[in-house]
């Protein structure tokens, strides 16, 4: 059991260096692509190409890795892992500078003059993915740094593009988008892939329990996510250029055809023998029925034949209506796949399993109706945001009349003076509480206001009467009643004040 | 962090428009594209997002088996790729599943669980909890950490409701009670008959003189033309008083034994099963007060139904310090007692003074018994007390019954 | 009684008031409290202490009140019979008589009421309730008007059977007495060194005059705003968190008699918020029944009524701007 997390642990770290890896590759290749645009080399290529570049840096990572794992002296580590990435990236730009020499040709030599300015470039820029690749390998990855080092990846890919625009001027080459493109898209990618693998990692910290169930569905939702990102992002930026779409659906082509091929040999060459196999068999049992059993030497199959007529087989040389009715089935069959995996996600289920004594149980609580109801929801709300919003201007509350009345001459309600006492009290800092009854705020106001039992009294009494037995107020005594309130207003403002 | 990302994307997208560079429009959409998704986990991870936590039963025994259930569902289209819930329980429960980890609280250990949850999806986890000490226990409350893939963005909420669970202390047999032909705590043989009971009239006889005017039994009297008195069955109330004493040390010594403590409580739970299960009507008095509250732990003979539960309840939350002598409560209470009330003194620090209170009782006529729990045994019976002791060498835990052995 | 108006109550009140404190010193609110049941038609629990006058207190108001008074006293082998009554063989006559039990009276005193047994208890609750007996098949109504007084020790739980839940809201008030002040007890020893002092007291009142009075009760103004208190305040103890079961409409009804039989003592033809306010202790508590865990932590029911009235609104003037915070 520990062995096996420890394993899966392992893979998952590996699989962040190698997005980490990528990250670097991405945001670092497109300065030599710029490099060798301007034409500083004699060559129009660029002096090292992807493939090798990625080759170098991941081997000098997981070198690193290695070596660290094992507990390896520090100069030990050092001597080892220079020395195997240094080799390899000599053997590398020997490779790519061939010039149609074969490895251990000397004549080669004779050429090498001419390359000296791209096999410097070549090999400067391999050091230095050798020192990422092991800065890399030797770092603890963690969310913070590398969040930094992806936001300094883009500042210096945008740094990076106007640079490019800036030298367009100078000399000619490949516009910005098509050259540029598909490496921000493949840092963003990898970065992105690189921050969900170290988020992940972060969260399991501490965790005790197994979690590769969670391991494996947070791998593929977050494949899902940064395909679904880059892909929307391609498309919405490729409607500006077909030259963008064109570089990014070459490689896809090209990778989709060695599928094809592979396809072939795998499954086509395999199923063709069996097909044969049966049919002769087949052939023989009627024939044997018939009385008619003499097997003929030429009624074998020929593997031969078919052997090679699949190794002649290549895309081009596939007919292109064989092409399309592949490349039909192959979507067909990949659309199927996700339609089942989604039907499997929506449709209502239930499952329990036993995972170290604790039971879970895993349900689906889709229903249509649900859904139904929550896309209404959010159109509304969409449609609520779009719609233009009546101003709410919440102006100041109005204070009562009693509260803004001047003297005794105007004759209020025992209600109004009653309101303009809950407001003239709550701005003394002697609010009614929720609870409190008028009998009850006046012997709270009483408290307050030394010396004003009467008047509070009979206000109080005045306005009970009134409000829960409907009992009018008679004129005459309102106006003392009013006398009263201004006498209560003076000093509630005074203790305000 | 998210007010920086939509801040470089607008820029850069002014860029774009301003420089009719698509390779910008693309770096600002993407920035646009992941500030965005991000974005939309973080205003709506928590929405719809329910959790439940509930325990198979709220009370139960020491050693049985209780299951808590934990539970969170995301009814909504928006997959959470991650959720994190922590659970405070107590540090005294057992789970039979599943790992805790300690928590800032003391006395309190947090069981965390990381899932990822898919849209309409509910994920019910179920731990199996033995009951392995007795107590109040509470569950939770609950933290719920939600966020996106990228780490951009986290919500939490906290739920403060707290569920409860009661376990009540162990309950084992009573054995080698010393004279099998008379009961441990008192003599039925020898009490008093006090009640006829009113309600139970099991048959009629003639009346004699003196009998009450309110029990003859007229429909008969009218049928047999003479007087008829009711024969009611005679009904005997058995009380009991129950002290507990907390205290594990001799003064002056200070302390707690904990081995000696819960060995009392097991005892005390053991003659209160005992005794109700044999028709007494028993009480209970300890001396400290319940846990959240102030009120004395104190609980009058009654036949009340759910009274043994009561007295469970109360032997459940005792702890170790005391909050007056037992003797103070032993003589406060005894005079409130029934006169032919038994008492029974459980304790594990037998003092003088508790003795002494304990023999006047018993001079005065009551029947007093004295449980002692560990230490040494009494020689003899102090002034004809009856004096039991419950050997404390077994761990509690793993006592089968109590060996209450006569001094 | 003729003029009579909601204010009737209150002079009423002060009469009959005045003639019990001759007798009863020092508990003004519980002779209130007491009236208001009276007023009411409403069955009170007195909760409390041995030696505090529970007895002398019921048997001073039913004289007051000149009405019929009669005391039971609830032991463990009081029969239901001994309370409702019972058909007693005439040999003379060779037939059955029925002999009518204390329920017959218009003023029950129920001492020590949880001691009675169950059966017993029942046989006098079920009297409250429907004030009428039946024996034999025969209902006889009980006697107009028909209160009964019944008192309880509340620490002696020896020997007792606590009223169940459900009985103990056919309870309109639960009163607590407590101990006089020590210029109360001054005065009961001034007042008490001879004895017949409560033989000496003369009604103020009759059983007639009070079923008058407690028509006119109806008759006194409970204002909209202050039945939708009333509502609120009992809707509010069922919400409570710590309240397993919360008031029922017997009590809401209990708590809207009361309010209008107090106001009317007080002399006022309608009910105020503050009335409403200071019964519903009296009336609410003892119905209320609290969570386990509530219990177990202490707390109490009168706790869960506080905060019910600290948190319900009493109807005042709505000010703009108060409700804002402002």
């Amino acid at each position: 059991m520990q062995l096996r997390k420890l394993s899966a642990l392992l893979r998952l770290d590996n699989l962040l260096a190698f997005f980490v890896v990528l990250m670097e590759l991405f945001r670092s290749y497109p300065w030599l692509v710029w490099f060798s645009v301007l034409t500083l080399l004699s060559r129009q290529e660029v002096p090292l190409s992807l493939p090798s570049a990625l080759v170098i840096a991941l081997v000098s990572c997981y070198l690193t890795k290695g070596t660290l794992t094992r507990r390896w002296s520090l100069g030990k580590a050092r001597l080892a892992t220079l020395a195997v990435v240094i080799i390899l990236l000599l053997l590398l730009v020997r490779l790519e500078h061939g010039a149609g020499y074969s490895l251990w040709d000397v004549n080669w030599f004779s050429t090498a003059v001419s390359q000296a300015m791209s096999m410097i470039v070549a090999f400067v820029f391999g050091c230095f993915l050798v020192w990422r690749g092991i800065v890399v390998g030797r770092e603890n990855v963690t969310t913070g740094n590398l969040f930094r080092s992806f936001l300094k990846g883009v500042v210096g890919l945008i740094l990076l593009i106007f640079a490019w625009v800036i030298s367009s001027h100078i000399v000619t080459g490949q516009r910005a988008l098509t050259a540029l493109g598909p490496y921000v898209l493949g840092y963003f990618a990898a970065g992105l892939l690189a921050l969900g693998i170290c988020r992940f990692q972060s969260l399991r910290a501490g965790m005790t329990e197994d979690t590769s169930l969670l391991s494996r569905r947070w791998l593929l939702l977050l494949l899902a996510i940064v395909l679904i990102i880059v892909v929307v992002a391609t498309v919405l930026a490729g409607s500006l250029s077909t030259e963008l779409m064109a570089v990014i659906i070459k490689p896809l082509n090209t990778l989709l055809n060695w599928l094809f091929i592979a396809l072939l040999y795998i499954v086509g060459y395999p199923a063709g023998v069996v097909a044969t196999v049966l049919y002769y068999i087949l052939r023989f049992f009627i024939q044997f029925l018939r009385n008619d059993i003499k097997p003929q030497q030429s009624d074998m199959p020929d593997f031969s034949d078919l052997q090679k007529q699949l190794k002649n087989v290549s895309p081009a040389n596939l007919p292109e209506n064989v092409i399309v009715a592949l490349k039909w089935t192959v979507g067909i069959l990949v659309a199927a796949a996700l339609i089942y995996l989604l039907a499997r996600a929506l449709f209502r289920y239930r499952r329990s399993r036993e995972d170290s004594g604790v039971r879970e149980i895993s349900e689906s609580l889709w229903s249509w109706e649900s859904f139904k109801s929550d896309l209404m929801t959010f159109l509304k709300y969409l449609l609520a945001r779009f719609r233009k919003k009546p101003r709410i201007i919440l102006s100041p509350p109005v204070p009562p009349l009693a509260a803004v009345l001047e003297g005794d001459e105007q004759p209020l309600d025992i209600r109004e003076l009653y309101r303009g006492l809950l407001w003239e009290g709550n701005k003394a800092g002697l609010p009614k509480r929720t609870g409190d009854t008028p009998y009850e705020y006046k012997s709270t106001l009483e408290g307050a206001l030394a010396g004003e039992y009467g008047s509070l009294s009979i206000l109080t009494d005045a306005y009970v009467q009134n409000r829960y037995g409907h009992i009018p107020v008679k004129n005459e005594y309102l106006k003392s009643l009013v006398q009263l309130w201004l006498r209560i207003r003076a000093l509630l403002r005074s203790r305000n004040t | 962090m998210g007010g920086g990302w939509l801040f470089l994307a607008s820029l850069l997208l002014l860029a774009a428009i301003l420089l009719h560079q698509g390779t910008l429009l693309l770096v600002s959409l993407l920035l646009f594209l992941i500030s965005g998704i991000s974005h939309l986990w973080a205003r709506y991870a928590m929405n719809r997002l329910e959790y439940s936590r509930k325990l198979s039963t709220n009370r139960a025994f020491w050693g049985e088996e209780v299951n808590l259930e934990i539970g969170i569902a995301n009814r909504k289209l928006l997959p959470l790729p991650w959720v994190r819930i922590d659970d405070e329980l107590d540090e005294g429960i057992t789970l039979l599943a599943g790992k805790t980890t300690p928590s800032h609280k003391p006395g309190r250990v947090v069981l965390r669980k990381l899932l990822p949850l898919g849209w309409y999806h509910r994920i019910t986890h179920v731990y199996p909890i033995r009951c392995l000490r007795r107590g109040y226990f509470a569950f939770g409350p609950t933290r719920i950490k939600a966020g996106d893939y990228f780490g951009l963005y986290e919500r939490e909420k906290e739920i403060q409701d707290l569920s409860y669970l009661m376990v009540y202390p162990r309950i084992v047999p009573l054995e080698e009670l010393g004279i099998p032909s008379r009961d441990p705590f008192g003599d039925i043989r020898l009490r008093s008959h006090l009640f006829q009971d009113p309600v139970r009239a099991v048959g009629t006889r003639d009346y004699a003189y003196g009998d009450p005017l309110k029990h003859i039994h007229w429909k008969t009297t009218a049928r047999v033309r003479r007087l008829q008195t009711k024969v009611f069955e005679h009904t005997t109330t058995m009380d009991m008083g129950l002290f507990l004493d907390v205290r594990t040390l001799a003064p002056p010594l200070w302390g707690e034994v904990p081995q000696l403590l819960e060995t009392a409580v097991v005892a005390a739970a053991s003659i209160a099963s005992y005794a109700t299960s044999h028709g007494y009507r028993v009480g209970l008095f300890v001396n400290q007060s319940y846990r959240y509250s102030n009120r004395t732990m104190r609980l009058a003979p009654s036949s009340h139904p759910d009274q043994f539960m009561h007295i469970l309840e109360a032997l459940a939350q005792v702890n170790s310090p005391e909050y007056f002598s037992i003797d103070k409560l032993v003589q406060r209470e005894g005079y409130n007692l029934p006169w032919v009330s038994t008492m029974v003194v459980v304790t594990a620090a037998p003092t003088a003074a508790l003795i002494s209170a304990l023999i006047s009782f018993r001079r005065a006529g009551r029947p007093v018994s004295l449980v002692r729990v560990g230490g040494e045994k009494f020689t003899s019976s102090p002034a004809g007390l009856t004096v039991y002791h419950v050997p404390a060498e077994i761990p509690w835990e793993k006592v089968e019954s109590v060996r209450v052995v006569p001094a | 009684m003729d003029n009579v108006t909601p204010e009737t109550l209150g002079i009423a009140a002060s009469q009959i008031r005045e003639n019990v404190e001759k007798v009863i010193v020092g508990k003004g609110s519980v002779v209130e409290l007491v009236l208001v049941a009276a007023f009411c038609e409403g069955h009170v629990l007195l909760e409390d202490v041995p030696g505090i006058g529970k007895t002398m207190l019921a048997r001073t108001v039913a004289r007051s009140l000149g009405c019929t008074f009669r005391r039971i006293l609830c032991t463990r082998d009081l029969l239901p019979s001994d309370i409702t009554g019972t058909y007693i063989y005439n040999q003379k006559s060779g037939d059955f008589e029925f002999r009518p039990g204390p329920v017959f009276t218009q003023v029950l005193l129920a001492d020590e009421i949880n001691r009675a047994t169950p059966r017993s208890q029942s046989a006098l609750l079920e009297a409250m309730e429907e004030r009428q007996v039946t024996i034999e098949g025969d209902t006889r109504p009980l006697p107009r008007p028909f209160i009964v007084l019944a008192t309880q020790n509340p620490i002696e739980l020896e020997g007792t059977f606590p009223l169940p839940e459900a009985q103990v809201d056919r309870f309109l008030l639960r009163i607590r007495i407590g101990y006089p002040t020590v210029d109360d007890d001054r005065t009961i020893l001034q007042r008490f060194k001879g004895t017949g002092l409560e033989a000496e007291l003369q009604p103020v009142t009759s059983a007639r005059q009070l079923l008058d009075l407690q028509k006119i009760r109806q008759d006194v103004a409970v204002d909209a705003d202050v039945e939708k208190y009333i509502i609120e305040i009992i809707h509010a103890t069922r919400a409570h968190p710590h309240v397993e079961l919360g008031a029922s409409p017997r009590a809401m009804l209990g708590l809207y008699r009361a309010s209008q039989a107090l106001a009317g003592i007080r002399g006022r033809g309608y009910v105020i918020p503050d009335e409403v306010k200071y019964l519903a202790p009296f009336v609410l508590e003892h119905r209320l029944i609290l969570k386990t865990q509530s219990h177990l932590r202490g707390r109490a029911a009168g706790d869960v009524i506080k905060e019910v009235l600290e948190s319900v609104k009493v109807p005042v003037e709505d000010v703009a701007g108060l409700e804002r915070g402002a």
